[in-house]
């Protein structure tokens, strides 16, 4: 459904079809000047992960260095295992969440009573406020190898014969990571969803009725083909902000002994220093996670346009 | 593409011709001198020349001044000379519980009187620094004084070689020459730079790392009613440690809540094996978690697991993890020893808070009843003698500056060099004398403090001012908090020989005072090895046998040594070669 | 339920099985996501030292107001309250507006320029200088210590403009075309027939505003002094920080082996008072969001 302003055949010069669309143009061109002034003119600061930045001296006086920020960073001994942490935890994190909402999405739009179906979708969004703080406090009272709610149930029920060691053992870190990040945002992802569903237009589904498609049917048909755009959208952000992921719950979760697993990029990184205005340092970091952030972002969006005809832009 | 080429060149251009406008944020270099003030002769008024009728005597109680504890108070120190009412201010580089209103505490107005001094203070948010950043970066104006500033971060050297602090001996020689007498030689010839300045007064100058079980954490604790009911047996060796872990074992049905048998906090947090390490004999790590150790005789430094030691603390840590006392869940210990001690989780705990197992106590009787942790001296391999005093200098994580913003740096410098004396330091650790506390004879017939009122509490403190004094104050020597911890407490129910601690002045453990800045290559390296030590140590305790301990072992000396340890060790053993020698010259012995 | 959902039927459907499963899967759904949140809620009303005794289930054991006296016991806790709510509803509505409106030329395929825009937008999601030259740049716009620095700097992302676009387009074209053949200018429209039909994407963005502008804190650390400009939620911030540094603070005192300060509040629990209570707004305030999502389902009905 690609929007056009006019029918009319585009043969005319560039300044007139500038006229004729000055009313959009001018929506857009504040935003265009706003973008510039701020994150454009700080953007310069770059250049302080190619030097050795002195906050007294400034920005154009510190001395260049080069790559060498860049170096340390590459050098370190874990490098393999944090690109593979970070890559996993956000791959599984994206094959997991993604079905998951969208059929709890679905599910919740079937649900009839109205007002039971606000109910839910209020409190399906609560677990996003709470800070891992807080959920690292629930999660050891439940997975704990010693006296956690569900090692106890599973013992009393017979259905293992010794506790698993959920917090520690580094083969269950990354699965462990998936399911409460998941349920931490299952409602909160969903309400995107939910309110563009809302915006679909009920006659279609009479029609459909009508036609005799049942409930299944005119999720497939109907539901799902409207969110075809704002899944490819998500899916495109999702993926390009790989890099940034499993901070928060490497950070409460993470332990000598699963650290192997939980190691990513963005802990690491925070670990080895950062809070100690190591300013070259990490705005290097940051300008490698951003390069592969936005390398993703292209790929995907590429991917996204040849397999579904749409992408981001 | 045409189009987008002259866009962004566009773009480019604009961005230059911006930041010509907006470039100059660098703030100025400013002139390295104090002015010369036409008042200064007055001020240094000869000292021991006879009664110079001008000089008036020091505002200190008599009895303070008759009964010094560990330093005697210069005669017509400065700071009494000018008491004119003047207010500094201070950015506190730290988060501040109970941010207080100076005056309004007996202990602040007690300053303001005797100095005439306000201090008018503002704290940081949050523990990161930022906004100390940003007032260096944007030029702004610093207040007249920083506190809680970090020497080993990169903010401080930011100061420093920014110029935007002054020498403190400069002001010091200016203004207070009494003053050198008033701190500790070390203080004041440790850290100074090839030219002789040192820019900052630091808190902890001075560390007693008291490694007799006088320390406050170097107890170990034990479960009363286990130890009990398993017989009370001998509990003053190591392989007492291993009987009491195996009678526990055959009935350790009967307390389903103990998860750590053994429990050690440092190596469970972050993979440091110091406890086992000196239990075994290793002399250096009685009062640090160091994961170095340096050998004065060859002047080198090492890892310390890969000492011969090193590798039999590993070993040690293997057998109890073998026998099952130290499991996988001890690596997942969050370090909060208050929520454990409560639920009674652990047998024996190795390098105990003293103070938590009183504050657990009751938590613990009514969650087990019948439950208690008892305090045990730690326990030592044979043969091996630790009570020593250790009193050395530690790189101060609470400094004090003067910048050069400063509106009265005169009247700054007199101030800490009121904070600095022995009253002024009594005051910010125990209050006012003869309203908080008054003195007191030792068993050993030295002088001590006992506060005068029994309810001394976290609010009565809070009352009275003293509530901030570890971490916000500018309490400028740390003697006085053991001094007061000590005199407090029963004498003979923890063994503190202050006087023998006075007497021997020996150092050791070399790694644990010296470090690099935050942003140098070794700080780099020293941090990416630490996290090899923590994976690794792990992974070596938790071996499933022999040839796994060897395997593991070996696996993490390649790594260290692929990750720039040799030449880390070098630099470190350079510095503290350099410390020892300082440390020698101000007569501390060094002993390793 | 079961009975309810027969007689209230919109759309005169019987209950199937499968509303049945769905409802029980809600339901199960409802238990896992509310029962940490009330975890919390029973953990802020208990007694702090109690805490210390082990894990409570399903109500608090020693009912205390004291983690929440400690919260409202600061002074400035009122004023920052309507700091935090008028932050929350001017940068709200300025971002919204802003950023709604821009999207929407933004969404018109043959905009002049269109593909470099959108390169020129998505580049700073990722690349930026970082704190210290934006702070020089708020600095040199002179934000520094204004109201205004909590509501500008937000005004445009361009995240949420994706997300108007996505939904911009599902607009049917017919619509736009009657309304230029009656020579309705742009932003007739806009404010006429776009912004009405697209309540449900306003009031997600809306939402989502909201909530940001609530929780933010860093911004006032860095670039707010004075007082009357301190939010509600650092206010919470300073207090864990603050009870953080008690807590550290009793652990130095050596001064007693037994009395150390038992009554103090420990971090726990002030934590979850403080979430509580900053999250509690948020929590009242979305049902009122909720409607728009529904005055959509209305609108569409009627349409078409």
């Amino acid at each position: 459904m690609e929007k056009t302003m006019t029918r009319q055949p585009q043969k005319k010069s560039l300044a007139s079809r500038f006229k004729k669309q000055i009313g959009y143009q001018l929506l857009v061109w504040p935003a265009i000047v706003f973008t510039f002034i701020f994150s454009y003119i700080p953007m310069a600061g770059i250049i302080i992960a190619f030097k050795n930045y002195k906050i007294s001296v400034g920005i154009w006086e510190s001395a260049w260095v080069g790559l060498e920020n860049f170096k340390n960073l590459f050098n370190d001994f874990f490098m393999g295992q944090i690109i593979l942490n970070t890559v996993v935890i956000s791959v599984l994190g994206i094959l997991v969440s993604y079905p998951v909402v969208m059929i709890f999405t679905l599910l919740l739009n079937e649900v009839t009573n109205t007002a039971f179906k606000r109910v839910i979708q209020t409190i399906s969004y609560l677990p996003h406020f709470i800070s891992w703080t807080i959920m690292a406090v629930i999660l050891t009272a439940m997975l704990s190898a010693h006296d956690g709610i569900i090692n106890e149930a599973m013992l009393a029920l017979g259905i293992i014969d010794s506790p698993i060691n959920y917090m520690t053992d580094p083969d269950l870190y990354w699965g462990m990571v998936t399911i409460a990040s998941v349920w931490k945002e299952l409602g909160w992802s969903a309400i995107v969803y939910l309110a563009v569903i809302s915006g679909i237009d009920m006659s279609l589904y009479e029609a459909a009725k009508i036609d005799g498609a049942g409930r299944l049917a005119r999720m497939w048909y109907i539901t799902l083909p409207m969110l075809k755009g704002i899944i490819a959208i998500q899916l495109i952000l999702s993926f390009a902000s790989m890099p940034s992921k499993g901070f928060d719950q490497a950070y409460f979760l993470a332990n000598s002994v699963n650290m192997e697993r939980a190691r990513t990029l963005s802990y690491y990184v925070y670990n080895t220093g950062l809070v100690n205005a190591r300013f070259s340092y990490s705005t290097a970091i940051g300008l490698v996670l951003s390069l592969v952030s936005a390398g993703l972002l292209f790929s995907a969006n590429t991917a996204s346009k040849k397999l579904t005809g749409r992408g981001l832009y | 593409m045409k189009l987008k080429m002259i866009a962004l060149f566009l773009a480019m251009l604009m961005l230059v011709s911006v930041f010509a406008g907006c470039a100059d944020t660098t703030t100025d270099e400013q002139s390295s001198e104090p002015a010369e003030s036409s008042k200064e002769s007055s001020e240094e008024a000869s000292e021991e020349e006879g009664g110079e009728a001008e000089l008036l005597p020091n505002n200190i109680p008599a009895e303070v001044l008759a009964n010094p504890i560990f330093k005697e108070t210069p005669e017509n120190l400065e700071c009494f000379q000018k008491t004119d009412p003047v207010t500094l201010s201070v950015f506190y580089n730290a988060v501040v519980a109970d941010a207080w209103t100076w005056g309004e505490d007996p202990v602040t107005a007690e300053i303001q009187k005797l100095t005439g001094v306000t201090i008018d203070g503002r704290y940081a948010a949050d523990s990161e620094g930022n906004e100390l950043t940003l007032m260096i970066a944007s030029g702004d104006e610093l207040p007249d004084m920083l506190s809680s500033i970090n020497t080993t971060s990169a903010q401080y050297s930011e100061l420093v070689e920014g110029g935007l602090v002054y020498p403190i001996n400069e002001l010091m020689d200016q203004y207070a020459p009494k003053m050198y007498d008033v701190l500790f030689p070390l203080e004041t010839s440790y850290y100074n730079d090839d030219n002789g300045n040192f820019y900052f007064i630091g808190r902890q100058a001075i560390l007693p790392g008291l490694t007799e079980y006088g320390t406050a954490n170097g107890w170990y604790a034990v479960r009363q009613d286990v130890y009990e009911e398993l017989g009370s047996p001998s509990l003053s060796s190591i392989d007492d440690i291993w009987n009491l872990l195996e009678d526990w074992e055959a009935s350790k049905d009967n307390w389903p809540e103990i998860k750590y048998p053994w429990l050690d906090p440092v190596l469970a947090g972050s993979g440091n094996i110091s406890v086992a390490y000196a239990m075994l004999g290793g002399k250096a790590q009685y009062s640090s978690g160091s994961n170095y150790v340096y050998d004065s005789e060859t002047q080198t430094v090492k890892a310390v697991v890969t000492t011969e030691l090193g590798k039999e603390a590993l070993k040690f840590y293997y057998e109890m993890a073998q026998k099952g006392y130290i499991t996988q869940e001890s690596f997942a210990f969050t370090g909060d020893s208050g929520a454990e001690l409560s639920a009674g989780t652990a047998l024996m705990y190795a390098k105990m808070n003293v103070w938590e197992v009183g504050t657990t106590a009751a938590a613990l009787a009514e969650n087990i009843p019948g439950a208690s942790y008892s305090l045990i001296e730690p326990i030592y391999a044979e043969g091996v003698d630790y009570h020593y005093y250790d009193a050395a200098f530690r790189a101060s994580t609470n400094a004090t500056v003067i910048t050069k913003n400063c509106s009265d740096p005169e009247r700054a410098i007199l101030f800490l060099e009121f904070m600095a004396t022995e009253y002024g330091n009594l005051l910010a650790t125990a209050g006012v004398y003869g309203e908080h506390w008054q003195y007191k004879t030792l068993d050993n017939g030295n002088i001590g403090i006992e506060y005068i009122n029994d309810a001394v509490d976290a609010a009565w403190r809070t009352e009275n001012g003293l509530y901030n004094y570890n971490k916000y104050w500018f309490n400028l020597t740390t003697n006085y908090d053991l001094m007061t911890a000590f005199s407090a407490v029963e004498p003979g129910s923890i063994k503190a020989d202050i006087a023998s601690y006075i007497e021997r002045n020996v150092c050791f453990s070399a790694p644990n005072f010296v470090s690099f800045a935050s942003d140098s290559q070794e700080q780099v390296t020293m941090t990416g090895l630490n996290e090899i030590l923590s994976t690794y140590v792990t992974k070596i305790i938790l071996s499933e046998n022999e040839d796994a301990f060897e395997a593991n072992y070996a696996e993490m000396i390649a790594a260290l040594e692929s990750s720039g340890l040799n030449e880390l060790t070098a630099a470190y053993a350079e510095k503290c070669t350099e410390w020892v020698d300082t440390l020698e010259a101000a007569g501390v012995e060094f002993i390793d | 339920m079961a009975t309810k959902a027969k007689k209230s039927k919109l759309l005169s459907e019987r209950f199937t099985l499968f509303d049945g499963a769905n409802t029980l899967l809600m339901l199960l759904i409802l238990f896992i996501t509310l029962y940490p949140f009330w975890y919390c809620i029973i953990v802020s009303f208990n007694d702090s030292n109690d805490l210390l005794k082990g894990p409570l289930y399903f109500w608090p054991r020693a009912f205390s107001l004291d983690n929440y006296r400690f919260v409202f016991e600061n002074p400035s806790l009122l004023s920052a309250f309507f700091v935090s709510v008028a932050r929350t509803v001017v940068g709200m509505l300025l971002t919204v507006l802003f950023t709604g409106a821009a999207a929407y030329g933004l969404s018109k395929r043959d905009l002049i320029g269109r593909k470099y825009m959108m390169t020129y937008f998505i580049i700073p999601m990722y690349f930026g200088g970082g704190m210290i030259p934006t702070y020089l740049l708020i600095k040199g716009l002179g934000l520094l210590n204004n109201f205004l620095v909590y509501v500008i700097p937000s005004m445009w992302s361009f995240y949420y403009a994706i997300l108007f676009m996505a939904f911009y387009d599902s607009i049917p074209e017919s619509m736009e075309e009657s309304a230029k053949i009656d020579g309705a200018s742009v932003f007739t429209i806009f404010m006429r027939l776009i912004l009405p039909v697209s309540m449900p994407i306003y009031a997600t963005i809306a939402l989502y505003c909201c909530v940001g502008q609530w929780n933010s804190w860093l911004d006032t650390v860095i670039y707010t002094k004075s007082e009357s400009l301190v939010t509600l939620q650092y206010i919470m911030i300073k207090l864990v920080n603050e009870a953080e540094a008690q807590l550290e603070l009793q652990k130095m005192m050596a001064d007693t082996v037994t009395e150390m300060g038992v009554n103090a509040v420990s971090p726990t629990t002030v934590r979850v008072a403080t979430m509580v209570v900053t999250t509690f707004p948020i929590v009242v305030v979305y049902p009122f969001f909720q409607k728009y999502f529904v005055k959509g389902i209305m609108l569409g009905s009627v349409k078409g």
